[in-house]
């Protein structure tokens, strides 16, 4: 296997990771926000806000990964 | 039960698109093979054509490159693909069904200032050539990235940087110039029927909804006391920019301005930029420096722990000054990219399988499906670019007696 091979080999590993990471984290964050929603419907606009921002930091992370594994893939 | 029937069914369509067009193109496979069975002829022949691809004009290789595609003997998954990223990437010219709009191209080398009304202009300047597409991969994969010209000098001589040498009139600036004129429309039809009836009415209406969800959502819950006021200009104009840019990409024939790099670059730094103002108008300078030992300062600690732990938190808090900016960049630019591509790769499948069957079965539905799933995320992404913004100035303009809140809030920042 050649040096490229690799680096594509670890791209992808490195992408299926940084997402299974990612979806994880917004899994439980979906999850207690949707708890949370049911116990106080009142509150759900903030709640929701609230868990949009996290989900985009969250993302972001994921993305960081994204884009180290995109630049592995041009090797 | 019903995913797997879905997918089953997915399976075999695939399966049946696959077969006919090997079916069909069994022929013309073995005249191939016939051709190709003087080896030392062929390889000649294929030197030669190198040779030729080279000689041609932009607009020659261009029509080779399309017709390429509808060629079913030489379509590989790899070119699907490369057609889809090129249909995203940034353009000398608009493409309207056929007809092809030239932008003007400007730019700055070694030599001087140049400008070129078009692409075909520039090409019998006998000065510059387009270069191939192999070319500027190539020399893109050799500079990791960065930015290189996609033409180059006849005589064959270097020209110098293109990051900040080529700046010309675009596709992406011009949908970019296209969005803020919608804006700037849309603005002032609301603006001045606000100014004779406050009762909304229209588009003033539809724009006035959007402000003020805008203020009441994004930017009171997260910017605090006066600076509220004072940045919600810059709130909106960020808001609306992004918005009108990401809705006039999912037209057809339209480029995405927030899915280039460049665009979301810029707009992050503006964010940066206002932060900081924000930051040293609000705290003053002094405090404004303070603020990189993460609070240390404060603490109620001996001295020379103080000096040591700031001197693990002034790195740690600079790092952070750069990776807010970096994550929303990368953030609003991948996310308005994926779901391109995306729709661009279900497309493509039924271009791949050269079949009616995956077209009308999986490509249309799936690209449908997908296309709204992007008009919501046109509007998340523009949400979250806001909020973010808003969360990153309002955490550095605090009133001066908001002080204590500060250990808490970078752990908002990740």
């Amino acid at each position: 296997m050649t040096p490229s091979a690799f680096a594509y080999m670890a791209a992808g590993l490195g992408a299926a990771l940084a997402v299974i990471g990612a979806g994880f984290g917004i899994g439980k964050l979906a999850t207690g926000a949707l708890e949370a929603m049911g116990r106080q419907p009142e509150m759900a606009g903030g709640i929701r806000a609230t868990m949009i921002i996290a989900a985009a930091l969250i993302e972001g992370l994921a993305l960081f990964a994204l884009v180290i594994c995109i630049i592995l893939s041009g090797k | 039960m019903k995913v797997l029937l879905v997918f089953l069914s997915l399976v075999a369509v695939l399966l049946s698109g696959g077969t006919a067009r090997a079916d069909e193109h069994e022929t013309p496979k073995t005249a191939d093979s016939i051709t190709a069975t003087t080896p030392a002829t062929g390889e000649a022949s294929a030197h030669e054509t190198h040779e030729a691809h080279e000689a041609k004009g932009y607009r020659e290789r261009e029509e080779e490159h399309e017709n390429d595609i509808r060629n079913h003997d030489t379509i590989s998954m790899q070119k699907v693909i490369g057609h889809v990223l090129e249909h995203i990437a940034d353009d000398y010219e608009l493409h309207l069904l056929g007809a092809k709009v030239p932008l003007p191209i400007m730019f700055r080398d070694n030599f001087g200032f140049h400008f070129f009304p078009s692409i075909d202009a520039l090409e019998s300047s006998k000065e510059y050539i387009f270069k191939s597409g192999e070319e500027v991969e190539a020399e893109q994969k050799a500079s990791q990235f960065i930015r290189v010209w996609r033409f180059k000098r006849v005589d064959g001589q270097p020209m110098g940087s293109s990051f900040f040498g080529d700046f010309s009139f675009t596709a992406n600036l011009f949908f970019m110039a296209f969005a803020s004129i919608i804006i700037v429309i849309l603005a002032s039809i609301a603006g001045s029927r606000a100014k004779k009836s406050l009762v909304p009415k229209g588009t003033q209406n539809l724009v006035e909804s959007l402000v003020v969800y805008v203020r009441d959502e994004i930017i009171t819950p997260n910017v605090h006391g006066k600076w509220a006021d004072k940045t919600t200009p810059y709130f909106l104009t960020v808001f609306f920019f992004i918005l009108v840019m990401n809705l006039v990409g999912l037209v057809p024939l339209t480029k995405t301005a927030t899915s280039a790099i460049p665009v979301t670059l810029a707009l992050a730094l503006c964010t940066f930029v206002v932060t900081q103002i924000a930051g040293i108008m609000a705290m003053g300078l002094g405090e404004y420096l303070k603020h990189f030992s993460g609070g240390i300062l404060e603490m109620d600690l001996p001295i020379f722990m103080k000096i040591m732990l700031t001197a693990i938190m002034l790195p740690i808090e600079f790092i952070g000054l750069f990776t807010k900016p970096f994550a929303l960049m990368i953030r609003l630019f991948a996310n308005m990219t994926a779901g391109h591509i995306v729709i661009g790769s279900f497309i493509g499948l039924a271009i791949f399988f050269q079949s009616y069957a995956v077209g009308f079965g999986v490509s249309v539905p799936f690209a449908l499906f997908i296309f709204i799933l992007e008009l919501l995320v046109a509007f998340i992404q523009a949400y979250v670019f806001t909020t973010l913004s808003a969360v990153f100035i309002g955490m550095m303009a605090h009133e001066p007696h908001h002080e204590e809140e500060h250990g808490s809030e970078p752990a908002a920042a990740h």
